[in-house]
C-alpha cells in the first residue's frame, strides 16, 4: 500500500486534554500517590461497573454492594469540549463529532470494548478474500478466494458465497502476475436496518459512502489514503457489497469496518430515492445515456454544503432531536435494528464548553451531569469534598489511550547517537515525577501502542533513573566537560537541548523544570520554549528544534509506519517520522509486521518493535494519565474501558423508581 | 452635515489602512494556518489522518501560497481569486465575488461550510445587547457616584469610596468573574446560573420565563463587564464635576441662590457630562471586542472569543472579519461621539 509520505498517525494531538490547565504541584503524601499509582491496571481491558461510586464501595468482606436495577428513560448531559459545525464526519473531523457519533450511528464492523474482537456491526456477516492478478499476457482473469499454493500452481477455492466463481480452480504460476491477500471483502448487510428517517439502509448507502473519497471536491481530504488503494466497490445486490483493494494492507479491513456511511437517498444525486433528483432531468440525461450520473463537483457541493450533514440522519439508537449553539440532543430511536444493545436513558445532550475550567464550574453549578477532563489540581481539591458536591456527584478516573513523549530530533548531530539518548532517558525519575506531580495517577510508557493491546510489550523495562549511568554513556558517547565550563561538549560544541512545549501546557513545563535540573546536574543546558499551536506545529513541521513535547492517542492497532520508519523522515524530505529517526532494525521490523495479515502474528513483531523502538530512545516515552472525570450520583452504570471513547453511555441509567424513569424498556405509548 | 460625510468618507482609507496592518502583523507571526489543521482534538481512528492532504486543501482555497499582494487584493475584493473564483482571473466561476469590498469575509479555514459574516452577525447579536446592557448600567452607577463623590470630595467617606473603586480598578477581570460566580454560583449564594445564556431546560419554559430566565444569565456576565469600566467612568465624572465646580459660572449661581442640589446636578454635572458623553465611543468598542474573559467565564459565544479562536488558528479570514468589524465599530464609536459633543456643545463648530 502505497501511502502519502504526508500522512500523519500522529494527528491526534491530545495536548490540551492530556497536558494543558494544571498547575505544578508541592510534593504530597507520596504513600497515598503510590496506593492511587498500584492501583492502575497494567493491562486490563474493563473495569468494573460504578467503580468509584460511593454506594460500590467495598464493604469488609471486599464485596461491592449489587448495583441497583436499571430504570430506563431519563436525560444526561455530557460534556462536550467543542461545538461541531455539523455531524457529517466525512467533512468535519474531530473528537467532539466521532464522540457523538458512537451514538448516533453505527459502522460495519466494530471492535469490541471488551473482547477487542472485530464484530459484525451493520453487517451480518463479511468475508475476506485474496486476490490473484494475471500476467498481462496471460489468458487469465482475475479471480480472488482462498489462495493457496500447490508445487508450479496457485489453488483457488472460492469463500464468499457470492463469489462467481462456484469450484476450486489452478493456475499455473508462470501465468500470474502476483497474489494479493486479503484484499477482496465481502460485507453481507443486517436485513432491516433503518434510517433515522425510516428509509432502508442498503449496500448503494455503502458503495456511495466510499464513493466519496474518490472525488477529489468532497472535503475529506484528511481521510482519503485509507480509501485511496480501493480498486473498485461493487453492489453484488441490496444486501452485499464487495470492496476490493488494490494492494495487501493490514489496516485495510479496519478502515472498511469505520467508514462513516451515508444515507444516499439524501445526499446522492443519483439516487432515485433522492428528492432533489428530478426524475424527469435524469430520464432525459439516461435516455442520452443510460449510465449518467451527476458530475463530481456537482456530486461534491451537494455533500459539502448538505442541510442533512448538520440535520443528522444515521442508524444509531439516538436520532438527532436538537442541533443549537450550545448542545447537541438526541433522542431514543425506536427503529433501531438491535434494542438489545440500544441505551437506557431517553435523552442524550452534549454540552459543548470549551474552556475546560469554565466547564468544570458548569458541573459544579448542576449544569452537566459528566465532565471528563478535571485537572490534577481540581480533582484532589477541596470543592470536591464539600458535602455540596458529595450529596449529588462523585469522581473517579477513566482509561484513555492518550500518552505524552518527548521526541528528541535525532537529525541534529548532538542528539543523533541512540547512546546520548539513553543518557537522557537514565536522567528523569519517572516515579517521582509521578507520584508528585501525578499523585501517582499516571502510567509510564515505554512504547506507542495501547497498553491493553496485545502490540504492548510489557516486558520492557523503563530504564531506571540513574544519573551515574547516564554520565558513563554520555563519556562513551564521547560527551564530557572539556573547557571546564560545566557544560559537557563535542568537537567544541557544548550540550544545549532546546524543548519546545506548548503554551498553557502545566504538565510540559513542570516536566522540563525537572529535566532541567536533573540534565543541569550531568552537565547539559535545557532550554524550554512555550510556543502557541501554531507556531509549535509550524517548527516541528519545518524541524527546527532539538526536542518537543506532544501526545497521542493511540487506537486499537496503527500503522507505525508514518511515525518510525525512516521513509519518511528523510532530511532533505520532511515527513511523518518528523524526528527523522533512522534504524534500519526498525525499519525492517515495520515491514515485517505490516506484510503481516495474522493479527496475532502480527502483534508478536510490533512488540519486538516495541521493545527495539524503546532501545533506540527516538522519543522519550513518558505519561499515559487516565482521564479524571466528575459524575452525576444519580447516574449509574458507568464503566471504563481502554478503546476510544473510553466509556458507554448506551449502559448509563437511572435506578428503578427515579422519578421521570418508568420500568419497561419501550416508551409507553 | 457635510462633516459627517465627510468623515464618513475618511474612514474609507482608514479601515484599509487597519486591514493592511493586520493583514502584514498575521503574516509575520509564526504559524501557518495550513499547519494547525486538525488542532488538539482530532479523534483516533484507525490509521490516523493525513493533515497534509486537508492543510493543501486550505492552502489551494484560500490563495495561502500565492504572492502576498495577491492574497491580499483577495482579501479586498470584490472578485473572487482563488481556483473557484471570478472568470476574469482565471477561476472557474463558481463564487465570481468576495473579499470586503462584496461584503464578504469569506469562509473559515477549518469548517469551510462556515461563513465568517454570518458567524460574526450571530457572534455579534449575543456580544452587542451584553455590552450595550453593561454601558447603561455603567453609566447609571458611574454618574451618580461621580457626582456624589465630586460634591464630597476630601470627606473620609469619598476617600473610602475613591479606595474602593481604584482597588476595583486594579482587579483583573477574569478573578473579579470567577468571584462572582463563587459568590452567586451554586458554590456560594446559589441565587444565580454562571454558564451560558440559557437553562438547559429553556426550550420548555414560556415566553415571558425564557426572558426572565435569560435576564437572570445575564446578570453576572453584565455585572462583571460593569465592574471592569466602573471605576475609570466614575473618576472620570468626578473629575469633571470637581472641575465645573470651580468655574466662575457656578459661582454666579451659588451667588444667585440657587440650591446646592441643582446647582450639582444643573450647572456642574452638565458640564462635566461633555466629556463622560463621548466615552460611549470608547467604551462600547472596547466591551464588544474585549469581551473575551468574560465570554470565556460564562461560557458566552461571543465577538471576542471569536477573534481568539480565529487567531490561535491563524484563521486570518476569521482575524481580518472580525478586526475590520471591531474597527468599524470604534469609527463610528469616534465618529457618534464627535457628532454628540457638537450636538451637546454649541459652542463646538465643525466647519
Amino acid at each position: 500500500m502505497r501511502l502519502p509520505f504526508t500522512v500523519l498517525a500522529l494527528v491526534a494531538l491530545v495536548l490540551c486534554a492530556l497536558l494543558g490547565h494544571t498547575t505544578t504541584h508541592p510534593a504530597s503524601a507520596p504513600t497515598a500517590a503510590r496506593a492511587l499509582g498500584a492501583s492502575l491496571p497494567e493491562d486490563r481491558a474493563t473495569r468494573v461497573v460504578d467503580e468509584f461510586h460511593p454506594d460500590r464501595t467495598p464493604g469488609k468482606d471486599g464485596a461491592r454492594p449489587p448495583l441497583p436495577q436499571p430504570a430506563w428513560g431519563g436525560r444526561a448531559i455530557v460534556h462536550l469540549d467543542s461545538m461541531p459545525k455539523s455531524l457529517c464526519y466525512a467533512v468535519e473531523s474531530s473528537g467532539a463529532v466521532r464522540r457523538v457519533l458512537y451514538e448516533l450511528h453505527e459502522t460495519l464492523l466494530l471492535r469490541d470494548w471488551e473482547t477487542f474482537e472485530i464484530k459484525p456491526d451493520l453487517c451480518a456477516s463479511y468475508t475476506v478474500e485474496d486476490r490473484l492478478v494475471p500476467n498481462l499476457e496471460a489468458a487469465e482473469s482475475e479471480e480472488f478466494g482462498a489462495i493457496t499454493e500447490d508445487g508450479d500452481f496457485w489453488v483457488i477455492t472460492p469463500v464468499s458465497p457470492e463469489n462467481r466463481m462456484k469450484a476450486p480452480r489452478r493456475v499455473s504460476k508462470t501465468q500470474v502476475a502476483r497474489i494479493e491477500r486479503g484484499t477482496v471483502f465481502t460485507f453481507r448487510l443486517r436485513a432491516g436496518v433503518k434510517w433515522h428517517d425510516g428509509h432502508e439502509f442498503d449496500a448503494r448507502d455503502v458503495a456511495f459512502s466510499l464513493s466519496l473519497y474518490a472525488n477529489p471536491d468532497v472535503r475529506c481530504d484528511d481521510k482519503r489514503f485509507a480509501y485511496a488503494d480501493i480498486q473498485h466497490v461493487e453492489v453484488v445486490s441490496p444486501s452485499v457489497v464487495r470492496v476490493t483493494y488494490e494492494h495487501q494492507y493490514f489496516m485495510a479491513l479496519m478502515s472498511l469496518g469505520d467508514l462513516f456511511i451515508l444515507p444516499s437517498h439524501l445526499y446522492d444525486l443519483s439516487d432515485p430515492d433522492n428528492a432533489r433528483a428530478d426524475p424527469e432531468y435524469h430520464a432525459q440525461k439516461r435516455a442520452a445515456n443510460p449510465d449518467w450520473k451527476a458530475s463530481p463537483a456537482e456530486q461534491a457541493a451537494y455533500v459539502n454544503e448538505n442541510p442533512h450533514n448538520r440535520a443528522f440522519v444515521g442508524l444509531g439508537p439516538y436520532k438527532l432531536a436538537q442541533f443549537t449553539n450550545e448542545y447537541i440532543e438526541a433522542v431514543r430511536f425506536d427503529g433501531y435494528f438491535a434494542p438489545q444493545q440500544a441505551g437506557y436513558l431517553d435523552t442524550l445532550r452534549w454540552r459543548a464548553i470549551p474552556d475546560s475550567s469554565a466547564a468544570f464550574r458548569a458541573f459544579l453549578n448542576g449544569e452537566l451531569d459528566f465532565f471528563n477532563s478535571v485537572t490534577t489540581d481540581d480533582y484532589f481539591s477541596s470543592a470536591l469534598d464539600a458535602d455540596l458536591f458529595k450529596q449529588r456527584a462523585y469522581k473517579g478516573w477513566h482509561e484513555t489511550s492518550a500518552y505524552w513523549y518527548v521526541g528528541w530530533n535525532c537529525l541534529k548531530p548532538k542528539l543523533a547517537d541512540p547512546r546520548v539518548r539513553r543518557a537522557l532517558a537514565h536522567l528523569f525519575d519517572f516515579d517521582e515525577f509521578r507520584d508528585n506531580f501525578y499523585r501517582g495517577l499516571a502510567r509510564q510508557v515505554t512504547g506507542m501502542y495501547l497498553p491493553s493491546s496485545p502490540a504492548y510489550n510489557h516486558d520492557v523495562e523503563p530504564y531506571a533513573y540513574d544519573p551515574k549511568l547516564a554520565r558513563t554513556l554520555l563519556t562513551d558517547a564521547g560527551w564530557y566537560d572539556r573547557d571546564n565550563d560545566r557544560i559537557i561538549d563535542k568537537d567544541g560544541e557544548p550540550l544545549v537541548i532546546e524543548i519546545l512545549l506548548q503554551s498553557g501546557n502545566a504538565v510540559g513545563r513542570a516536566f522540563a523544570a525537572k529535566l532541567q535540573e536533573n540534565f543541569a546536574r550531568a552537565g547539559i543546558k535545557l532550554v524550554a520554549t512555550s510556543l502557541d499551536w501554531a507556531a509549535l506545529s509550524q517548527r516541528r513541521t519545518a524541524g527546527d528544534f532539538d526536542a518537543i513535547a506532544m501526545g497521542w492517542a493511540p487506537p486499537f492497532e496503527s500503522d507505525p509506519e508514518q511515525a518510525f520508519h525512516s521513509r519518511w523522515g528523510l532530511a532533505e524530505k520532511k515527513g511523518s517520522n518528523y524526528i527523522g529517526f533512522a534504524d534500519p532494525e526498525t525499519d525492517k521490523l515495520i515491514d515485517e509486521g505490516r506484510a503481516e495479515l495474522d493479527p496475532v502474528k502480527r502483534a508478536a513483531v510490533w512488540r519486538r518493535l516495541h521493545a527495539r523502538v524503546y532501545e533506540m530512545q527516538p522519543y522519550l516515552f513518558c505519561y499515559n494519565p487516565p482521564r479524571k472525570f466528575v459524575m452525576n450520583r444519580a447516574l449509574r452504570g458507568f464503566q471504563s474501558f481502554a478503546l476510544d471513547p473510553n466509556y458507554a453511555l448506551r449502559r448509563w441509567y437511572y435506578a428503578a423508581g427515579t422519578p421521570g424513569t418508568r420500568a419497561q424498556a419501550a416508551q409507553p405509548k | 452635515m457635510s462633516f459627517v460625510i465627510r468623515r464618513v468618507l475618511w474612514m474609507v482609507p482608514t479601515l484599509l489602512g487597519i486591514t493592511l496592518v493586520v493583514f502584514l502583523a498575521m503574516h509575520a507571526v509564526p504559524g501557518d494556518p495550513g499547519d494547525v489543521v486538525l488542532g488538539s482534538d482530532a479523534g483516533s481512528q484507525p490509521g490516523g489522518v493525513d493533515i497534509d492532504a486537508a492543510a493543501e486543501r486550505i492552502r489551494k482555497e484560500n490563495l495561502l501560497d500565492a504572492p502576498l499582494a495577491l492574497q491580499y487584493l483577495h482579501f479586498l475584493g470584490p472578485f473572487d481569486l482563488s481556483p473557484g473564483g471570478h472568470e476574469w482571473f482565471g477561476g472557474s466561476g463558481a463564487q465570481p465575488w468576495h473579499g470586503i469590498l462584496a461584503l464578504d469575509f469569506g469562509r473559515e479555514f477549518q469548517r469551510a461550510d462556515v461563513r465568517v459574516g454570518a458567524e460574526i452577525l450571530r457572534r455579534a447579536a449575543v456580544t452587542a445587547p451584553l455590552a450595550l446592557a453593561a454601558i447603561l448600567l455603567t453609566y447609571l452607577i458611574a454618574i451618580p457616584l461621580g457626582v456624589w463623590s465630586a460634591a464630597r470630595a476630601g470627606t473620609r467617606r469619598e476617600r473610602l469610596v475613591g479606595l474602593l473603586l481604584f482597588l476595583l480598578d486594579a482587579v483583573p477581570v477574569f478573578w473579579l468573574g470567577l468571584l462572582l460566580v463563587l459568590a452567586f454560583g451554586a458554590t456560594g449564594l446559589g441565587w444565580l446560573p454562571v454558564i451560558g445564556l440559557h437553562d438547559k431546560d429553556a426550550r420548555e419554559l414560556g415566553a415571558l420565563a425564557r426572558i426572565v430566565d435569560t435576564l437572570r444569565h445575564a446578570l453576572l456576565p453584565v455585572l462583571t463587564l460593569t465592574l471592569g469600566s466602573l471605576a475609570f467612568l466614575s473618576r472620570q465624572v468626578r473629575g469633571g464635576v470637581v472641575a465645573a465646580l470651580r468655574e466662575d459660572f457656578v459661582r454666579t449661581a451659588r451667588a444667585k441662590g440657587v440650591r446646592e442640589r441643582e446647582v450639582l446636578t444643573r450647572h456642574a454635572l452638565r458640564n462635566a457630562l461633555l466629556p463622560v458623553i463621548t466615552l460611549v465611543g470608547a467604551i462600547f468598542p472596547a466591551l464588544v471586542t474585549g469581551s473575551i474573559i468574560v465570554e470565556t467565564i460564562f461560557d458566552i459565544e461571543g465577538l471576542g472569543r471569536y477573534a481568539y479562536e480565529g487567531l490561535l488558528a491563524r484563521d486570518t479570514n476569521i482575524v481580518l472579519g472580525t478586526t475590520v468589524v471591531s474597527a468599524l465599530f470604534t469609527m463610528v464609536g469616534v465618529l457618534v461621539s464627535d457628532i454628540l459633543y457638537a450636538v451637546c456643545d454649541p459652542r463646538i463648530r465643525h466647519a
